[in-house]
């Protein structure tokens, strides 16, 4: 079965896509940094932002309706954690809800901190679909091993990447091989039998497990993971980062002023 | 001819207490092709396993190419024997093919400039030019076969081990990958139900039966003999 979910579109070419993983982590975690250290009431700076993320994403060619769709993900998480603020938030009125049996005030300074976090968390969203649709899983751990990221966590990230898609694959045929008798009702039962696939799976996976690190060892793994480099700084990364941390440094000082 | 792998009285239980091995002895001259032939359950994996050191029993010897295997010295163990496992899903454990070939050989400190040099000799090996960036879970199973077989022969083995290398493959893929195992010199170990297979590349043929070595001999005279096979449940 082909899956390719996490990197969905990072097989196409740009720009975006050929540039060193590292300069575009980089340049993320740049980006994400200043937009949040940016006050919520200069609107027109994250107007600003939001045309950056536009023009990169002009760039790098993926699919506009994919990118909104995806970024969007986030949307009910920030609500459900900043909804009640605009009414809980002391400050001048803005309007009066007026519910059938009680009135709701909500305030400016309560307004303005949800639409903080909302823009924030949606501009760090898009920037991050930015980097994953434009970079293939595993360069982008190699970018991560690079930036000194500690080793175990980035193997088994890549055992995930690896592993992810054959367990999903063995969850469904054992749905498939449960539905081909599975006949309707019986709740109850039917919990148990999910226990039971669940286990079963969670064992198929550790056996899994146990003969990769047969393989590994077979090829002289002793516990130290050694990798190879593939990766090289080059003149359009250089100059990528040069003019990308010129914008975001426009974009930011011209608030001040 | 000196002798490459010497088994002597190998006995094995599995924790669980399920005897798999008992009283093996298999000597192996330089440079031949062994077949090893059973039903389901007899415990040809599990004697694979034993060669490259991977499980240990308690008693009984091994020694692989003048080295007694033991803890010890398992790292020379490993660059004398590669093992292509039965399912290459379990052996491409690495996001991209190229990083997959490399890691045995950065094991064997090998220095980084000369692997990129090594990856691409090895998939020329087995004819996948190319493939260094693709990664593994969108290959087919024949192409999965075949990068299992170059991550193990990029650290040029004297011995090969192969565990049901037809499984899974249409006729054709089988053929290939025959073809391309027939190809490489070192001495080479195939467990299989694929008779055919076996008799096209190995020279001499051991039954195993219950854990047991219930027969030896020349491949030509063990795949003919229909009435040894068929009491071994052929
Ligand atoms: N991890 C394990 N734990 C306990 N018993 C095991 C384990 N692996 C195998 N066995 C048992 O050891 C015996 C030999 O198994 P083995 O896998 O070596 O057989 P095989 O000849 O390779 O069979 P097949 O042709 O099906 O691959 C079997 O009875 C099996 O049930
Ligand atoms: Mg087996």
């Amino acid at each position: 079965m082909e899956h390719s979910f996490i990197d969905k579109y990072s097989d196409r070419d740009s720009l975006l896509h050929r540039l060193d993983p590292r300069v575009k982590i980089i340049c993320l975690v740049g980006f994400i940094i200043l937009m949040v250290l940016t006050p919520p009431q200069y609107f027109h700076v994250f107007g600003q932002y939001f045309l950056v993320v536009v023009a990169l994403l002009a760039i790098s060619r993926i699919p506009f309706w994919f990118f909104i769709k995806r970024s969007l993900i986030v949307i009910p998480f920030v609500i459900a954690i900043a909804f009640f603020i605009p009414f809980f938030k002391e400050g001048r009125t803005a309007f009066i809800l007026d519910l059938w049996l009680f009135k709701l005030s909500v305030s400016y300074e309560g307004i303005l901190i949800f639409w903080n976090v909302l823009a924030k968390a949606w501009l760090s969203i898009m920037a991050l679909i930015l980097l994953s649709a434009t970079t293939k899983f595993s360069r982008l751990l190699k970018g991560l091993e690079k930036l000194k990221f500690p080793k175990v966590l980035i193997m088994n990230l890549s055992f995930m990447y690896r592993y992810l898609f054959l367990i999903t694959d063995e969850a469904q045929r054992m749905g498939r091989a449960r539905n081909m008798r599975y006949f309707g009702g019986q709740f109850f039962r039917q919990l148990k039998v999910l226990g039971n696939m669940i286990g079963s799976l969670f064992i198929r996976s550790y056996e899994r497990a146990e003969r990769v690190y047969a393989a590994m060892c077979a090829r002289g793994f002793d516990g130290t993971a050694r990798t190879i480099n593939p990766l090289k700084i080059q003149v359009r990364d250089l100059c990528f980062t040069v003019i990308f941390s010129a914008i975001l440094m426009f974009i930011f000082v011209g608030w001040y002023i | 001819m000196n002798n490459i792998i010497e088994v002597k009285n190998l006995d094995f239980v599995y924790p669980d207490g399920t005897r798999a091995l008992k009283d093996i002895n298999l000597i192996v001259p330089s440079g031949q092709s062994i077949g090893i032939i059973g039903p389901n359950g007899a415990g040809k994996s599990t004697f694979l396993l034993h060669l490259s050191g991977i499980l240990q029993g308690k008693t009984g010897q091994i020694v692989i190419d003048g080295v007694n295997i033991d803890s010890k010295n398992l790292k020379t163990i490993r660059q004398k024997i590669g093992f292509v496992f039965q399912n290459p899903d379990d052996q491409l454990f690495m996001p991209t093919v190229a990083e997959d070939i490399a890691f045995g050989p950065l094991n064997l400190s090998i220095s980084k400039g000369e692997i990129p040099e090594l990856v691409k000799k090895a998939l020329a090996s087995v004819k996948l030019n190319g493939f260094e960036g693709r990664s593994s879970h969108h290959l087919s199973a024949g192409e999965k076969k075949r990068v299992a077989l170059a991550t193990v022969l990029v650290m040029t083995p004297k011995i090969l081990i192969f565990d049901e290398p037809s499984a899974n493959l249409d006729p054709r893929t089988r053929r290939e990958f025959i073809k391309l195992i027939k190809n490489i010199t070192a001495t080479k170990i195939i467990a299989s139900h694929d008779l055919a297979m076996i008799e096209e590349i190995t020279d001499q043929t051991i039954v195993i039966y219950q854990g047991k070595k219930a027969a030896e001999g020349l491949t030509k005279i063990i795949i003919n003999d229909h009435s040894l096979l068929e009491s071994f449940g052929f």
